[in-house]
């Protein structure tokens, strides 16, 4: 976006706040009222704004929620509360859904929030492949019954849709004048926060929406400042540039500064528990990952107790299922793990005929060398980097050979979604309440554009999968689910690595009132925030 | 003449201790499965990030892997690729230098045109673009390094080919009716040698601060393999809680690239007796190109 357009949407702002000052109410602090209270945090990434359309998937995810709304929000612990629906009927068969909309909410450019506006927005995302990860994208009808209801009427009863309607994106509601001639311009949403300024690649703050019709924000300025190397994170935290680093999804804190950290008394650390586990993908299309040892051996191969242990200090869990124990529909019995057993590895590497017969360390089988390239980066999670060598040391253990890809963010994420860069990947599941459904989706069926899936394309999981979604009856749903867990930890379809704990590390002599967010995607409660 | 030659570098302390820590660390590499006390490449995360000790002269990394065997492993990865850029590049650089010199005219034309394109090219930059395009490898980074390198070769042996070609002896060999070939094996390509080796010593360092330098930023040598830069690089995430997994791999970086130089310039002031030759020899040789 232009710096005129820039300009030219300020003027209009601060045009319609003067006109509507009387009314409106103030910004928490108000102009005039001394030092400004600001916040410095800081973001492994830029804030992707010039995109931030809220049907899109460009920016941080917690940036959509700090900027847009949706009919619901995720009260943690499987809790669904009202947010812009104030509340909702179902339907008998379940797919019909009937939200009262809250009355009085305004953009934060002062249109009104209304049937109207939710239906503009609506059809912007509904019946959309982009969308296949979610149930609740696949609508029948939906029409405005009057000002402030809205009906939806779904193509199949699908139990998650609720949960949907409270995710950061795509299901969020953007003002319809930030749309001109089809083309998104500005992200302005119901919101606490508000977007003020935006340096590409450099920096931005957020201040309080002044429309905002819940509980306003203590502070007047965030400003989020983009440091890409975690390293480079702690430093800034330790000179005073930002206030709060930390956060799987705003800049994790590398592992070996979190000791550190958590000595240093000018410095509070936070943490918590995810429902995030990291895995390795193996690409399909590599032919040694048709055999089911070859995969099962790669499992048997990796000391996980070790990772989190001994290379991690204990700041991570110790995988065993593709999933976190907690995530809803796992059991025991369903979602395991494989012991540490470089033995048990290395004969199931015999019985499928791969032996070292030229004494190189790497086993071949008919001129087919084990060898692979794992894809990584290090942006999102700098510990993936001793994390992938360590790997690669288990693995030349029982005689497969590893070539470490490591590129930046975007290039993994093209390689990644791409299904041909790699042989192998590390990778993260979703959390909190996008597991297991929507992670499921995602990670196993096709891609929007491709014939296959971004971790293992098999139609028998997909049609266990659809199946498990849309079951209505609980126990049913059980039941189903256990086919689905059962089968991706019976063939071994992963290599579960570990489970990663949220941190923060904040410089509580200036801030107070940190307290960490009900999930990853809110990973701060950035609105009780406040200043010393 | 070389009586001469040896005896002035041998009087030269600051060359001879150059070319001792090159001796050593040429040694060093040579014989790393003799003298390195563990498996460069040995992973136990029970003793990841020990100080200094009995077992672990220098300590262990992050990995658990002994840091003084991956540093004597890493003297093999950085000698020997500087070692074979440097030679490959004479090979290049001289022979096009003599060619162009000797022969002159519409060949000399082309070969000085083409190193003008080498040496105006930014190495960083090709490197950048090769390693973005075929991924990165300790190889394609050669490969650039060769490309654009043999030019000043080229040129310096040009220079004083065109000069050689001027005096007496070479005159009288012609005028003799010896062979081309013959007058450049016997009487033109020793009499270049000089400047060239001076040269070559000191671009040696240069190449290995430029190859640990990609390693570094992770676009040379790649993990796990022992290498100066890829250690630095691994260090980086320890600096402030267990600097020295940064400081040794600098510290071998700033010795070898200070032997080179020292060495190199010593050689310099010996082999060329000419102040002037030997400041351009100084300009454009050292290690911060």
């Amino acid at each position: 976006m232009s710096k005129k357009t820039h300009a030219v949407i300020a003027m209009a702002l601060s045009a319609v706040m003067l006109l509507s000052a009387c009314g409106s109410p103030s910004s928490a602090g108000g102009a005039g009222s001394g030092k400004e209270k600001e916040i410095n945090v800081a973001i492994y990434k830029d804030g992707g704004f010039d995109a931030l359309d809220a049907a899109s998937y460009n920016g941080p995810h917690f940036l959509y929620k700090m900027i847009y709304e949706g009919f619901t929000e995720d009260g943690g612990g499987g809790s669904i509360l009202p947010s812009l629906a104030t509340n909702w009927d179902i339907s008998e068969d379940g797919k019909t859904y009937i939200f009262h909309l809250r009355e009085g909410v305004k953009f934060s450019d002062g249109t009104d929030f209304n049937a109207d506006a939710t239906l503009f927005n609506l059809k912007r995302w509904v019946n959309d492949d982009r969308h296949a990860a979610l149930s609740s994208t696949y609508v029948d009808s939906m029409e405005a019954t009057d000002a402030h209801t809205v009906k939806i009427v779904y193509k199949d009863a699908s139990y998650p849709i609720l949960l949907e309607l409270s995710y950061p994106r795509p299901v969020r509601f953007l003002s319809p004048a930030s749309i001109k001639d089809e083309k998104f311009t500005q992200p302005v949403g119901t919101g606490p926060w508000m977007l003020e300024s935006y340096k590409k690649d450099s920096e931005f703050t957020l201040v309080p929406n002044p429309y905002y019709w819940g509980e306003k924000p203590k502070i007047d300025r965030i400003r989020f400042k983009v440091i890409t190397d975690a390293q480079a994170r702690v430093m800034a935290l330790q000179s005073g540039e930002v206030d709060i680093i930390g956060g799987d999804l705003v800049g994790k804190i590398p592992m070996e500064s979190l000791n550190e950290l958590k000595s240093n008394s000018d410095f509070q650390v936070f943490t918590k528990g995810t429902l995030c586990s990291h895995f390795i993908a193996f690409n399909e299309k590599t032919a040694a990952f048709q055999d089911k040892n070859v995969r099962l051996a790669m499992n048997y191969a990796v000391d996980k107790r070790g990772i989190a242990a001994d290379l991690f200090d204990n700041n991570g869990l110790e995988a065993g299922g593709m999933y976190q124990k907690g995530v809803p529909y796992t059991t025991e019995k369903n979602n395991y793990g494989y012991p540490y057993d470089v033995d048990r590895a290395k004969q199931l590497l015999e019985e499928s005929g791969y032996i070292d017969s030229d004494g190189d360390g790497i086993r071949e089988k008919g001129g087919q060398k084990l060898e692979f390239k794992l894809l990584l980066s290090t942006d999102e999670f700098p510990e993936w980097k001793p994390l992938s060598e360590f790997l690669q040391s288990e693995f030349t253990a029982v005689g497969i050979k590893i070539n470490l890809s490591t590129l930046d963010k975007n290039g993994y994420d093209e390689a990644a979604t791409d299904g041909r860069g790699y042989d192998i990947a590390l990778m993260r599941t979703a959390s909190d309440s996008w597991v297991p459904h929507s992670s499921l989706r995602e990670l196993f069926f096709d891609l929007a554009g491709h014939d296959y899936a971004k971790v293992w394309t098999d139609d028998n999981l997909k049609s266990m999968i659809t199946k498990a979604l849309l079951t209505m009856d609980e126990n049913a749903r059980q039941a189903q689910y256990d086919k689905v867990f059962s089968y991706i930890s019976e063939e071994a379809l992963t290599i579960p690595v570990y489970y990663p704990i949220s941190s923060f590390a904040v410089n509580t002599k200036k801030v107070a009132n940190f307290e960490i967010g009900v999930n990853n995607y809110a990973p701060v409660e950035w609105s009780k925030l406040d200043i010393k | 003449m070389v009586r001469n030659i040896l005896r002035k570098l041998l009087h030269n302390k600051a060359a001879m201790s150059g070319l001792a820590v090159i001796l050593l660390l040429v040694f060093a590499g040579i014989f790393a499965e003799r003298i390195s006390p563990h498996d460069p490449y040995k992973v136990d995360l029970a003793v990841k990030l020990l100080g200094p000790s009995a077992r672990y002269p220098l300590g262990t990394d992050q990995l658990g892997r002994c840091i003084l065997s991956r540093l004597i492993y890493g003297t093999r990865t950085s000698l020997y690729t500087a070692m074979t850029v440097t030679l490959v590049i004479l090979a290049i650089g001289v022979p096009l230098g003599i060619i162009a010199g000797y022969i002159g005219g519409a060949v000399d034309n082309m070969i000085m045109r083409l190193a003008d394109i080498a040496s105006t090219f930014p190495s960083s930059l090709l490197a950048l673009a090769i390693v973005g395009i075929f991924g990165p490898s300790l190889y394609n980074l050669m490969l650039v390094f060769i490309f654009l390198w043999w030019a000043p070769f080229a040129r310096m042996v040009r220079s004083s080919v065109i000069k050689l070609k001027e005096t007496e002896f070479v005159m009288a060999a012609e005028a003799a009716g010896s062979r081309r070939i013959s007058i450049i094996l016997k009487h033109i390509f020793p009499n270049t040698l000089s400047p060239i080796i001076a040269y070559a010593t000191l671009r040696i360092a240069a190449v290995i601060v430029h190859i640990a330098g990609f390693s570094f930023i992770g676009l040379g040598s790649q993990p796990p393999t022992a290498d100066w830069g890829v250690m630095l690089n691994d260090g980086r995430q320890y600096i402030s809680s267990y600097p020295m997994l940064l400081i040794w791999p600098g510290l071998m970086i700033v010795v070898v690239v200070l032997a080179f130089n020292l060495f190199g310039e010593g050689l310099n002031d010996a082999l060329i007796p000419s102040s002037e030759e030997r400041a351009i020899v100084k300009e454009t040789g050292g290690a911060n190109v």
